[in-house]
């Protein structure tokens, strides 16, 4: 066994290429010329045949580039509509949240294992497996291509990894030719989009409360409030309008042997709407590449340090409805720590004092990625290829409660004030992958093949703890704590992922016409369970080019008409160990003899050791036609079942245990999304361009078990929908009331009422090129599905005592209520939203202008982004971290 | 080649990696001695749930099913009228059927964990106090579900219900007639007084020696399943199935520890009167007792016998002939007559005699729940003498009466100096002792469904017909509703 992992471990030290990923992965690891002896046009063709006709989509650096500058998830996010969740989002502009969740055509897992444990795609860059995190705090400028794999066929190549789509990044790689220095800036201005938030004024609040018969405490102090007349703006208060900016230098260069580049960016303190965040960015890679006949190596080995810090530790909504009749200042120039006099029925934290204070959640991440490639072309049309990455990431998390903070302005005298938390995390992955491939050519028809094999191991852990104690507010480091925090005990997991698999993929193409291609793979892994280790996967993909056939070929004006279906198998790890094997858990309160110390240690559930993983059957028809040279349209059919997810089964109670956990349930997402890209005039030096995409999922729970439905709804959470078969998992559920003129009251049980998944969502705009100048507008919106309220809700039930939205003054939407607040079906709203995504105007200066102060290239670009976006629903957007809008001057040069 | 050694080459070391956090995988844990201990004191931390000693089979349900005390609540009611149909009672039941058998299943996996495991014990003794812990408590649950979910011996030996289960899974074993399954419980009695016959500290009483973490503490033992604890089991069994030679031995085989051991270092022994001070319950008399938590149990039964609880029942009248009688004065209270109360008995000012705790700012130890019995022992010997049949009252009776010495009472001692004295009747001050010494305690109904008395006195001072099916509690079926969580 020893003997096995040191050979594993050798072969995936010793790379040899990656010419199987350009050949059947899809991936081109930048080599732009094939190793000699085959075909390049043949190799280049199945390539191509194969993005043209798989569902995949594919998104260049200039289509990303003319969203978003910076912000690489809002551009792949705008572009690929199956995505879900940035609309209902809470998060907002956050810099400290870099990735949003994801979930690409449809949700597969039930409401609330996806509340608890999100699931994401996988993240590949140059092949290599990453965090979400990393993936988006790559640089933007360094994205050559950006694959969203969907389709059937290409989800098998990634075993149980690929159920829940893959996310492909490829990095540009430097080309031939003398030394280029290029540099880019982008220099932002950003400020809140408070657009949402229509409070009422003091005044108003106060009014309010008289009216509702209450008082801000006494009569007294309501009496103070208006006749001091305070009208404080808490969202202007909290947030600011913030210039960043950020530059990146990339040297590279070479010849036909030897190229390489060398990278440096950074983006210093980079403020965030919010006061008091702010997020730096620190990188530096290598890269080098070695080519010798038919041998090729590359290295490229990157640094990242990513550091973000925020002051306020409550959600941006909370503080924005603190009441506005409250004065922060303290009137000699400070801020008071507690708002509001003494006879108040509450007291309030004042955000801005809170911020003038020392605390800080400050989070530093340290990141090293080496991606090792090699080929090697063996003849015959045989090559070789092998990659090894590695992927080692620090985080580092340190949160301190300063003592002069509100938290502590009610303890009692001799607790501890004051905290210091540090958590630190680290992941470090090796991954290595070797490939056979074959490709050959015979007449018309050409075929191939490859076998690959790839280990993955992976050590995750993370562990925090915390000291109290610390005396004064400028003391902050763990060091001048006095003991450590008794309500938070240390806490640490470490986890492991130990996958080895291979894929073996053949596929055959005949005179361009007809093509196909068949794959399967075979993972064996630690994530599974010990009955259950080894999982196999298949999948088969058909085109047929029926533009090429005979009464078709000589349309000139047809250039390109496909036909394609793929059928495919994919899987997920949703279960953790503990749900495979016997578990033991101490609980530290539990002790059997008092004050003897005798601890038990429990078994925390029964295990089922031969639990399966989530299975995903994909199914998937495109059609997808060019016509004369200036239309592209694809529109793409799937049926999607993700089975074998997670349920409870019962049990004989004689085992001691009612449930364990099981595999069971099926559910189905259907739809269709379009592409569409139009060239709609075309004269030498201007050409205008119209592009649209749009995808429509329908989500079914097809099977529910009976048992495992009633053990779900038995528990269900306030927002939570329950599980129903032929509803969606995505069910939004409220409960029906009347409103009589005097008081509502319910009038039945909870009911389904909607769904949050969107009729139709997509994007469009429209592109302008005028010989130097490019002008664009892009779009995306969401028509249908519906959202609860939050806003609304707490028009109706919030307290008087806060500000509340303008809409509480009106005696339809907050009056008496018979019972305990409930999520009532007025709240629940179809959402059709409308957001102006980016406009853009860039200018690339001519060659014979730029000549003479030495530069090849140089490019400038005026970005604005979301500049105002309108919906259905009057809700408060952004109430963890308010939305953005921004404006962006980006300058890209080559020297 | 290489997707051959990756993949088929079960390499099932390096894939077998298992993470840890808030909980340890089976076989991380186990690797250290302690992890038997810590699971060992677990399966007694989960006796003290309220569905089982804690509540339910010690001073709730079981209790009224006796007819002791007037029911307060809806669900006293049901237990007292024997209403298993009643949708609370019958989800009491079918929380102590599951939360009985994941004790059991516990014990199942420590014992799979400890017959194998190639841990090295620094003190060998240890592991066999361990597993002989954990086969006495895997025996003791069982019969004790056997006690309630099956007929009684004497109605019909041969009812298939219950399963015996010796493994931890997903999977059940088949169910056992009650034959085959006393059987079963017999054999894992014998097997654990055999580990701990040679090894069980309560040989040698308790030493006042400091005890490391990790330790068996000596003056412990009562706490847990010892070997005297063991041996009284065997002796209640063999009662149950009638084998009154076994159960006569055994019952006198408890009482070595009394001549072996010292009194100062008794673990066990009757409670003299003036001698146990603020120990109500007796705790001295304990051969096994599950242990509380301050605040847990006590206050529970100050809720339910305290102020305000439950109100013996007509049987109490003229049951303590002798007002000298320990129990008596210290269990009840008597001030007014027609609303006598249990309250002191396991009330929040009994504590544990001779016990103070190690560390913390409370010196002693909250009441404890009595598993089995000195006394218990004591009764047994006397009935399964007579009902051997060839012996005469006096020899019979002799441990009957060591017992109600320690309770300040001559009554039995009385009653032999006539020479007309019957064994018959000796059996009536028997049941007299067990309708005493066991109030509040659960064990009354056991008694009367052991001798299938036909009709039991009803707690509203009529008698009630008992057939099989009263006497029985229905095993819960399969639930598919999943509404009992």
């Amino acid at each position: 066994m020893k003997q096995i992992y040191t050979l594993n471990f050798a072969f995936a030290l010793r790379s040899i290429g990656s010419l199987a990923l350009i050949l059947l992965a899809g991936t081109v690891t930048g080599a732009t010329q094939p190793p000699a002896g085959v075909d390049s046009t043949r190799m280049r063709r199945t390539y191509e045949v194969e993005a043209e006709h798989s569902t995949d989509l594919v998104i260049t650096a200039a289509q990303l580039r003319a969203i978003n500058p910076v912000n690489l998830w809002d551009a792949i996010s705008f572009y690929e509509p199956s995505i879900g969740t940035s609309w209902e989002e809470n998060q907002g502009a956050s810099p400290l949240y870099g990735a949003g969740e994801m979930t690409l055509r449809g949700s597969k897992r039930w409401g609330r294992d996806e509340r608890s444990k999100p699931a994401r795609p996988t993240y590949v860059i140059d092949g290599a497996r990453v965090d979400a995190r990393k993936f988006f705090d790559m640089d933007i400028n360094d994205v050559r291509r950006i694959i969203i794999r969907k389709d059937p066929a290409s989800l098998t190549r990634y075993g149980i990894r690929g159920a829940d789509g893959v996310v492909e990044m490829e990095t540009f790689k430097p080309v031939k030719g003398a030394m280029k220095i290029r540099y880019s800036f982008d220099g932002v201005v950003e400020w809140a989009d408070l657009s949402s938030y229509h409070l009422m004024s003091a005044a108003e609040g106060l009014g309010l409360l008289q009216r509702e018969g209450l008082t801000t405490g006494s009569a007294a102090s309501m009496q103070q409030y208006l006749e001091a007349g305070t009208q404080t703006d808490w969202p202007r208060e909290l947030t600011r309008t913030v210039f960043s900016h950020r530059h990146k230098i990339t040297i590279d260069g070479g010849d036909d042997h030897v190229k390489y580049a060398l990278t440096g960016r950074i983006s210093p303190a980079n403020k965030g709407v919010l006061r008091g965040s702010e997020k730096e960015i620190l990188g530096i890679g290598a890269y080098i590449e070695y080519r010798y006949k038919s041998f090729r190596i590359s290295n490229e080995l990157t640094y990242d340090k990513v550091a973000t810090d925020s002051k306020l530790f409550g959600a941006f909504g909370d503080y924005a409805h603190t009441p506005a009749w409250l004065e922060p200042g303290n009137g000699r120039g400070g801020y008071l720590k507690t708002m509001g006099f003494d006879d108040d029925l509450r007291k309030f934290e004042n955000p801005l004092y809170e911020m003038s204070l020392g605390s800080f959640h400050r989070n530093k991440t340290y990141s090293v990625f080496d991606n090792v490639n090699m080929s090697l072309d063996l003849g015959a049309g045989f090559a070789l290829g092998g990659r090894f990455s590695y992927v080692r990431d620090q985080i580092r998390t340190d949160t301190y409660v300063s003592p002069s903070s509100w938290r502590y302005a009610t303890a009692p005298a001799g607790t501890y004030t004051g905290r210091y938390g540090i958590a630190r995390s680290a992941m470090q992955t090796f991954d290595g992958r070797l490939a056979l491939t074959y490709a050959g050519q015979s007449g018309r028809s050409s075929y191939g093949a490859s076998l690959a094999a790839d280990l993955f191991g992976g050590v995750y852990n993370m562990e925090s703890y915390a000291g109290v104690g610390i005396t004064t507010d400028k003391m902050g480091y763990i060091s001048f704590t006095q003991s450590y925090d008794f309500d938070t005990d240390p806490y640490a997991w470490r986890s492991y992922d130990r996958t080895a698999g291979g894929t073996l993929e053949a596929y055959y193409a005949f005179d361009d016409r007809y093509e196909v291609r068949a794959s399967a793979r075979l993972d064996r892994s630690s994530l599974l369970a010990p009955q259950n280790r080894t999982a196999l996967f298949y999948g088969v993909s058909v085109a047929w080019n029926i533009a090429r056939e005979s009464f078709l070929r000589d349309a000139g004006w047809l250039d390109r008409l496909t036909l394609a279906a793929a059928f495919g198998t994919t899987g997920a790890v949703d279960a953790s160990n503990a749900d495979y094997v016997v578990s033991y858990g101490s609980d530290i309160g539990n002790e059997y003899v008092y004050n003897y110390y005798l601890i038990g240690s429990s078994i925390t559930g029964m295990p089922n050791p031969s639990l399966r993983w989530r299975t995903g059957v994909n199914r998937s028809l495109s059609l997808q036609a060019a016509v004369a040279r200036r239309i592209d349209l694809r529109v793409n059919l799937y049926w999607n079942d993700a089975g074998d997810l997670l349920t409870v089964a019962p049990l004989n109670q004689a085992t001691g245990y009612r449930y364990n956990a099981s595999n069971g349930g099926r559910i189905r997402n259907s739809g269709v999304e379009y592409y569409l890209n139009a060239r709609v005039y075309e004269r030498p030096g201007f050409s205008v361009s119209f592009f649209t995409a749009g995808s429509h999922n329908r989500n079914r729970i097809e099977e529910l078990p009976a048992y495992f439905a009633a053990w779900y709804n038995a528990g269900l959470a306030a927002d939570e929908a329950p599980l129903v078969e032929g509803q969606s998992v995505n069910a939004v559920s409220a409960v029906p009331s009347v409103y009589d003129g005097t008081v509502e009251r319910v009038t039945g049980p909870a009911t389904i009422v909607g769904t949050t998944d969107p009729d139709l969502k997509g994007n469009f705009g429209v592109s302008v090129n005028w010989r130097q100048l490019t002008f664009g507008a892009a779009f995306d919106y969401r028509i249908g599905g519906s959202i609860f309220n939050q806003t609304l809700y707490d028009v109706q039930f919030g307290s008087a005592l806060q500000t509340l939205d303008r809409r509480a003054l009106q005696s339809s939407l907050r009056h008496a209520f018979e019972g305990d607040p409930a999520r009532l079906s007025r709240f629940v709203e179809r959402l059709d939203a409308l957001n102006f995504s980016t406009l853009q105007v860039g200018y690339r200066f001519r060659s014979q202008l730029i000549e003479k102060i030495r530069l090849r290239n140089l490019a400038l670009y005026v970005t604005g982004n979301n500049l105002f976006y309108r919906s259905s629903v009057d809700r408060e957007r952004g109430t963890i971290y308010p939305f953005s809008r921004n404006v962006t001057l980006s300058l890209r040069a080559t020297f | 080649m290489l997707l051959a050694c990756a993949v088929t080459v079960s390499c099932n070391d390096w894939f077998g990696i298992t993470p840890d956090g808030s909980s340890v995988p089976e076989d991380r844990f186990f690797r250290n001695e302690n992890a038997y201990l810590n699971a060992l004191t677990d399966i007694y931390t989960q006796l003290r749930a309220e569905s089982l000693y804690g509540r339910t089979l010690s001073v709730g349900e079981v209790e009224f099913m006796g007819q002791n005390f007037h029911p307060t609540d809806a669900l006293q009611t049901a237990a007292a009228s024997l209403d298993y149909t009643n949708a609370t009672f019958a989800g009491a039941i079918e929380q102590t059927y599951v939360d009985m058998y994941r004790a059991i299943a516990a014990c199942n996996n420590l014992i799979e964990h400890i017959e194998t495991t190639r841990v090295v014990f620094n003190d060998p003794d240890r592991k066999h106090i361990i597993t002989g812990e954990l086969y006495g408590l895997r025996a003791a649950l069982h019969f004790e579900l056997l006690r309630l979910f099956h007929p009684a011996w004497a109605v019909d030996p041969d009812f298939v219900g219950l399963r015996y289960m010796t493994h931890f899974g997903m999977t059940v074993s088949e169910p056992l007639s009650t034959r085959a399954f006393v059987e079963r419980v017999l054999a894992d009695l014998d097997r654990a007084a055999e580990e701990l016959r040679d090894h069980d500290p309560i040989f040698a009483g308790f030493s006042l020696s400091s005890v490391l973490p990790g330790e068996i503490d000596s003056r412990l033992r009562t706490f847990c399943m010892n070997y005297y604890a063991v041996r009284g089991m065997r002796a209640r069994v063999c009662l149950y199935m009638g084998d009154y030679i076994q159960a006569a031995a055994c019952a006198e085989e408890v009482f070595e520890h009394l001549t072996l051991v010292d009194k100062t270092y008794q673990l066990f022994h009757f409670c003299a009167p003036g001698e146990y001070g603020d120990d109500y319950s007796f705790s001295r008399e304990h051969l096994f007792g599950v242990s509380t938590l301050p605040g847990g149990f006590d206050e529970l039964t100050d809720r339910l016998y305290g102020e305000g609880g439950a109100v013996v029942t007509a049987h109490y009248a003229g049951l303590f002939t002798d007002s000298r009688d320990t129990r008596y004065r210290d269990w009840f209270d008597n001030s007014q007559p027609d609303r006598v109360r249990m309250s002191h008995k396991f009330g929040p000012q009994s504590v544990l005699s001779g016990y103070t705790s190690t560390g913390g700012s409370d010196q002693v130890l909250p009441c404890r729940i009595p598993f089995i019995k000195l006394g218990e022992m004591a009764l047994i010997c006397t009935e399964a003498l007579v009902r051997q049949g060839d012996a005469d009252a006096a020899t019979a009776a002799a441990r009957l009466v060591e017992m109600q010495q320690a309770r300040d009472v001559t009554e039995v001692a009385d009653r032999l100096t006539d020479p007309a004295f019957t064994t018959d009747q000796l059996l009536e001050y028997v049941e007299r002792e067990y309708r005493r010494d066991f109030f509040g305690e659960g064990q009354l109904f056991h008694y009367y469904k052991r001798l299938n008395r036909t009709s039991i006195p009803q707690y509203d001072g009529t008698e009630r017909a008992m057939t099989a099916a009263d006497y029985t509690w229905p095993i819960p079926a399969v639930s598919v509703q999943a509404n009992q969580l």
